[in-house]
């Protein structure tokens, strides 16, 4: 007899109870304008999430997200106040999301230092350079209308937003399912050896892995500068715990080679509806971390149980 | 010279002082980098080798000193908590609210104490018995936990009437040497002797290298795993006491998200330290030279001007050299021999 895979079912039923629960509580909430307006918002989410997860897929970790993130955000914020078009501000924050990639990435091969360390330290650095940046405040003043578009705008009727949305999570999955790159992002998390012996490059597979998610991560600062129409430095804090919140409550395991795309955009979808569906029912917005880290802990731990009363069978466990 | 050789006993002999030298090489490196910021700082600043200033100094060092030793227990068997700063929280707000209702200090301190070892029981059985990564158990309990210090304060300070007996703990002095700092001796000479001299020490460096060979020499490797993150809980609740009794109210601060705050800081002061986040690495007396540098630099920077931002770039700099210095590969040029183990 087959069984039934929890933890493969588990986020699109806890995304199913969310819809249920939602519909019953609060009338606004089952309307295709409260959706859009969900998906509008989870931008950032979505973008994060998904670089979160290229890293977690390697075995890795980024802490560094929401530092890069504030920092390209009020670079942008001062060229849009200085006017300077749109194709320089998107250059300019594209080449600070792979720089930070580029050398948290170097630190972790070559340098061999723990992900965890060298992202915490990037995180501090790129942290204090975005005050020094700005100078402490915030940079405010009246960016041009064309940079507020990038999030505003609309195409085909649409909002900006649930396109960025559908095209990032269409692309990682292509990726991810259909490159000889995206295997080998599964292969290095797998087994790093095993994947050198077969000879994946796995050094550099983990350095590209790494500006993906600066790369995205510098987008979605781009993305909030563009949406608050001000540079704040304050911006981006704890969004690394959002993205792994997104990445294990998707089913991606810390531990690396698990997990996909699908799970990602569930766990974005999930995470965003119980922050919208907590402020249509008001809980006090100190309550909500407490719930949503509740269930972070059931999930994680109803999915680690079933992983390991698998291996349980093949090796004895400590 | 040789009726020196033939009075300096065999402790000091050139062996054993090579040996020395090399097990504590990380140590000595960092007592020679404090010795020249000490020499250096006096012609930056006339202050701070005032004994003002110095006492000052090792009191500030404390409250992050005591964190990282109980940090020190648990990044040594590899695993890491991120929630101390929130329990320094829960245990400055539980304590003030106790006294304010007037509960005795008695009473108040073994309360408050039972409320830390809880916290740490709690993440360590989800840890070893849920089999999560320490990094997200810790991540969430701290975000629950600063979710209950927001909803029970509302994000308002808490103030009142605090017994004189308790604000000499954390203002008052034992001779010239202010009481943090005793406590932070007798705690770091408690753990020394612990992870010297006794088996559990023995265990929590083992379960850290090998935990398979842990477990096979006999070992109870949950058992140790539970008992070092209740260890780091006790210690985090100890420096939350001391700091509470400083200023007497607790204040809840919201402005610390993700991985920053006073867990960021004592895990920085235990790797600066030499220890390393795989495990199985590193020394109390490392941690507390580690802290100990922290506290220098942090002292130092605002007499020299330095504002708090490059304050931060440095420390963000200083973490990643400490980490190139332990970590064992090779700046450039070849490759470490890889033995068997993912990189």
């Amino acid at each position: 007899m087959k069984k039934i895979e929890i933890s493969k079912q588990l986020p699109v039923a806890m995304l199913v109870v969310l819809i249920i629960i939602g519909a019953q509580l609060s009338d606004s909430f089952f309307r295709v304008s409260n959706f859009a307006n969900i998906i509008q918002y989870a931008v950032e989410s979505a973008f994060i999430g998904i670089g979160m997860t290229f890293v977690l897929i390697v075995g890795g970790i980024d802490l560094s997200i929401g530092s890069v993130l504030a920092f390209a955000s009020v670079v942008s914020a001062k060229m849009a106040l200085e006017n300077v078009s749109l194709p320089l501000i998107l250059l300019a924050v594209i080449a600070i999301g792979l720089t930070c990639g580029v050398v948290n990435g170097l630190l972790i091969t070559k340098f061999r230092i723990e992900p965890f360390m060298a992202t915490l330290a990037m995180m501090m650095i790129m942290r204090a350079a975005t005050f020094l940046f700005t100078g402490g405040g915030p940079l405010t003043g009246t960016v041009y209308d064309g940079f507020k578009q990038i999030i505003k705008g609309k195409l085909f009727g649409v909002q900006n937003g649930i396109w960025y949305v559908a095209a990032a999570f269409l692309v990682a999955a292509l990726i991810l399912n259909r490159t000889r790159f995206g295997r080998h992002v599964y292969a290095v998390g797998g087994g790093e050896e095993t994947a050198k012996l077969f000879g994946v490059n796995a050094e550099g597979v983990k350095i590209a892995v790494y500006m993906i998610s600066a790369l995205l991560a510098a987008l979605s600062g781009l993305l909030i500068a563009a949406r608050i129409g001000i540079g704040e430095p304050r911006s981006g804090q704890s969004y690394e715990m959002t993205a792994i919140t997104i990445c294990v409550i998707g089913g991606i395991s810390m531990a690396g080679g698990k997990g996909g795309i699908v799970g990602t955009f569930v766990g974005t979808m999930v995470v965003c509806m119980i922050n919208n569906l907590m402020n249509l029912m008001n809980i006090n917005t100190d309550a909500q971390p407490i719930v949503t880290g509740v269930m972070i802990l059931v999930t994680s731990l109803i999915v680690s149980r079933e992983v390991t009363s698998k291996r349980r069978l093949l090796v004895k466990e400590i | 010279m040789a009726t020196l050789k033939s009075i300096l006993p065999k402790a000091f002999s050139k062996k054993r002082l090579t040996i020395w030298g090399k097990e504590y090489k990380n140590e000595i490196a960092i007592a020679l980098l404090i010795v020249v910021i000490f020499f250096v700082s006096q012609f930056l600043s006339p202050v701070f080798l005032t004994p003002n200033n110095l006492l000052n100094l090792l009191r500030q060092t404390a409250y992050t000193a005591i964190a990282a030793i109980g940090m020190y227990f648990v990044i040594l068997i590899g695993g890491i908590d991120l929630s101390i700063g929130a329990t320094v929280q829960i245990v400055g707000m539980v304590s003030i609210i106790m006294m304010v209702r007037g509960v005795p200090v008695g009473v108040m301190i073994p309360v408050v104490l039972a409320v830390g070892l809880t916290v740490g029981l709690v993440n360590g059985l989800i840890v070893t018995y849920g089999r999560l990564q320490p990094f997200v158990v810790t991540l969430v309990t701290k975000q629950i936990m600063q979710g209950i210090v927001l909803v029970t304060t509302g994000g308002a300070s808490i103030s009142g009437d605090v017994p004189d007996a308790f604000m000499k703990i954390g203002a008052g002095y034992i001779g010239f040497v202010p009481v943090p700092v005793v406590v932070m001796a007798i705690l770091v000479a408690a753990a020394f002797f612990v992870m010297k001299k006794t088996t559990f020490g023995r265990r929590l460096y083992i379960t850290g290298s090998n935990q398979t060979a842990a477990h096979y020499s006999g070992t109870n490797v949950r058992r140790i795993k539970v008992m070092a993150y209740i260890l780091c809980a006790l210690f985090a609740t100890v420096s939350g006491l001391l700091s509470v009794a400083r200023i007497g109210a607790f204040q809840p601060t919201t402005t610390h998200g993700g991985a920053t705050g006073m867990e960021l800081n004592a895990i920085a002061a235990v790797v600066v330290g030499g220890a390393s986040l795989a495990g199985g690495k590193g020394s109390v007396i490392g941690t507390l030279l580690g802290a100990l540098l922290y506290g220098i630099l942090s002292n130092l920077f605002p007499l020299i001007g330095v504002t708090s931002y490059i304050q931060q770039l440095i420390q963000g700099f200083i973490i990643l050299m400490a980490v190139l210095i332990s970590s064992k590969g090779k700046l450039f040029g070849k490759k470490r021999k890889e033995v068997g183990k993912d990189g």
